[in-house]
């Protein structure tokens, strides 16, 4: 069925058929090598082929990072990505919402506003944000991470969840035309078109 | 420029046409309704409200304390001290900071092209679901879960020279093109660091190329396939069409994205050689935290900021965005 629309070229998958090796390997490459120094110590890494599992390998390295606190390390790690993903879906999500189903002034205005903050160079606000922080009383907290992740992340968020909302296929429009009504029944079955931006 | 559907069809596919009842065509109908009005806008505040009040907290105070301090004189310890315009008169006799603009200017742009078209080929060769598809983009997406640290320290022990991956290949298979000094050689720097940026980031815009592209109806492209179309006249009459808002989102991305960036330069070269890689961003943590001249350092920031605004700007505009969002809300 998909060759019937298919109509590629000769030259055309070729190309694919080109660019899938080339960044295949390019991908490839530098994770397989990365994986393999990690199994050296550090006179192997001078001594043997950095290409192949020759010489000798050993689990030392990985015996040392979990010995040195991994584990609290994964955990903090852990708690800040889930609540700052959790949070930053949630609220990106209503804004989003409300932008593409109401275009009222006011929700336009948050989206351009928003906006801004693309332009905003994280590691420029280090210091302001410190102050920020330090003054809100959650200096050396998770808290910290996790909300200064998630105002970071909003702009960004909403860009991506407002674009798909709009697609044309899909988006407020068709729903309020049969797909689904007000409240968001769906007939069983259909996605919500926003499914795949989250 | 056609700004959407296909030509060839015969009846050109678009965007569907607004409901009735929808945004902008239901606003005069929702003065008369002042209830329902009031609802919908306390609804809105209610939606944004979460949102705009983090935002505006976090980012957008910071960033007004930046533009504070770029009128004050503070080396991170002592009291502020006024500056006047002191900071932005020196703004205009650094040679080193236009130095730095240009560099950051030609890393942006070729970023930008490098990983507009990378993403764009990864995304689209391997969106059909087969089983391969599948497993390559299991590999693509692979880069995306390795830290900034971990991506610099990958290349550099890979690119080091004599003992580094690379030069043992070149050494192996007699390949003196591989032997370079890749991160200490001025000339070549800033496009060795450029790659590996786009070897961190296409991963997340390859994800959202091969999205877009399966949300793509089907039926345009059985339309184009009766018309006659071939593979390139699908892909530049139907799939471009059908990506603009996605190339906007990921030029202004990857744009602003890079104009700001400083990870990977401040791992790999700190600048170096010299001031071959000495990014703008990386010139203003440079005046914060090596010479704690926080005030100058902070009109960099507001300078790269309105870099960064007035560039999405711009390619918002190009991207007919706003055109397309007005289009929406009834033509």
């Amino acid at each position: 069925m998909a060759s019937a629309i298919d109509r590629s070229s000769t030259a055309g998958r070729v190309g694919r058929v080109v660019f899938t090796v080339i960044w295949s390997l390019m991908v490839a490459l530098p994770l397989y090598y990365l994986v393999l120094t990690s199994f050296r110590t550090q006179g192997g890494y001078l001594t043997s082929n950095p290409w192949l599992p020759t010489g000798q390998l050993t689990l030392g390295q990985y015996r040392s990072v979990i010995s040195q606190g991994f584990f609290r390390y994964f955990l903090n790690s852990a708690i800040v990505t889930v609540a700052a993903v959790a949070l930053t879906l949630a609220v990106s999500v209503l804004a989003a919402h409300r932008v593409v189903l109401n275009r009222t002034r006011l929700s336009r205005a948050t989206f351009r506003y928003l906006l801004i903050g693309l332009a905003v160079p994280v590691q420029a606000l280090m210091i302001p944000v410190f102050v920020v922080i330090d003054n809100a009383h959650l200096y050396d907290t998770l808290a910290a991470l996790i909300l200064t992740g998630v105002a970071f992340s909003i702009p960004v968020s909403v860009l991506i969840l407002v674009n798909f909302l709009r697609v044309p296929a899909g988006g407020p429009g068709r729903a309020h035309r049969g797909h689904a009504d007000r409240r968001g029944h769906r007939p069983p079955g259909a996605a919500p078109p926003g499914a795949p931006a989250v | 420029m056609p700004m959407s559907g296909i030509v060839h069809s015969g009846t050109t596919l678009r965007t569907p046409p607004t409901p009735p009842g929808s945004p902008r065509a239901g606003t005069v109908g929702a003065q008369r309704a002042g209830p329902r009005r009031r609802a919908r806008l306390a609804g809105d505040v209610a939606g944004v409200a979460p949102a705009a009040l983090l935002y505006t907290f976090l980012l957008v105070a910071p960033a007004a304390v930046a533009l504070l301090l770029s009128f004050f004189s503070w080396n991170g310890v002592s009291a502020f001290r006024w500056a006047g315009l002191a900071n932005w008169d020196r703004l205009f006799h650094d040679g080193g900071a236009a130095h730095s603009l240009l560099l950051t200017i030609v890393v942006t742009a070729v970023s930008w092209f490098l990983q507009t078209v990378l993403s764009m080929a990864a995304g689209l060769t391997t969106a059909r679901p087969t089983k391969v598809n599948s497993a390559l983009s299991a590999l693509y997406v692979l880069p995306l879960l390795i830290s900034t640290a971990g991506i610099g320290l990958i290349w550099e022990s890979l690119l080091a020279p004599s003992l580094g991956g690379m030069a043992f290949l070149a050494g192996t298979f007699h390949l003196g093109i591989l032997n370079k000094d890749w991160l200490g050689d001025p000339s070549i720097v800033l496009y060795v660091i450029t790659v590996i940026v786009a070897w961190q980031f296409v991963p997340f815009y390859t994800l959202l190329y091969r999205t877009a592209r399966q949300q793509v109806p089907r039926t345009l492209y059985e339309a184009a396939a009766i018309d006659g179309a071939t593979g390139f006249q699908a892909f530049r009459h139907v799939t471009l069409p059908q990506l603009r808002n996605t190339i906007a989102s990921s030029s202004v991305l990857v744009v602003i994205g890079t104009l700001t960036y400083f990870d990977m330069f401040f791992l790999l070269t700190d600048g170096g050689p010299g001031t071959s890689s000495r990014v703008l961003s990386l010139d203003m943590y440079n005046e914060a935290f090596s010479s704690t001249d926080f005030g100058y350092a902070s009109v960099l920031t507001i300078v790269l900021v309105l870099i960064g605004i007035s560039a999405g700007a711009v390619l918002l505009k190009v991207a007919r965005f706003s055109a397309s969002a007005r289009a929406h809300g009834g033509e």
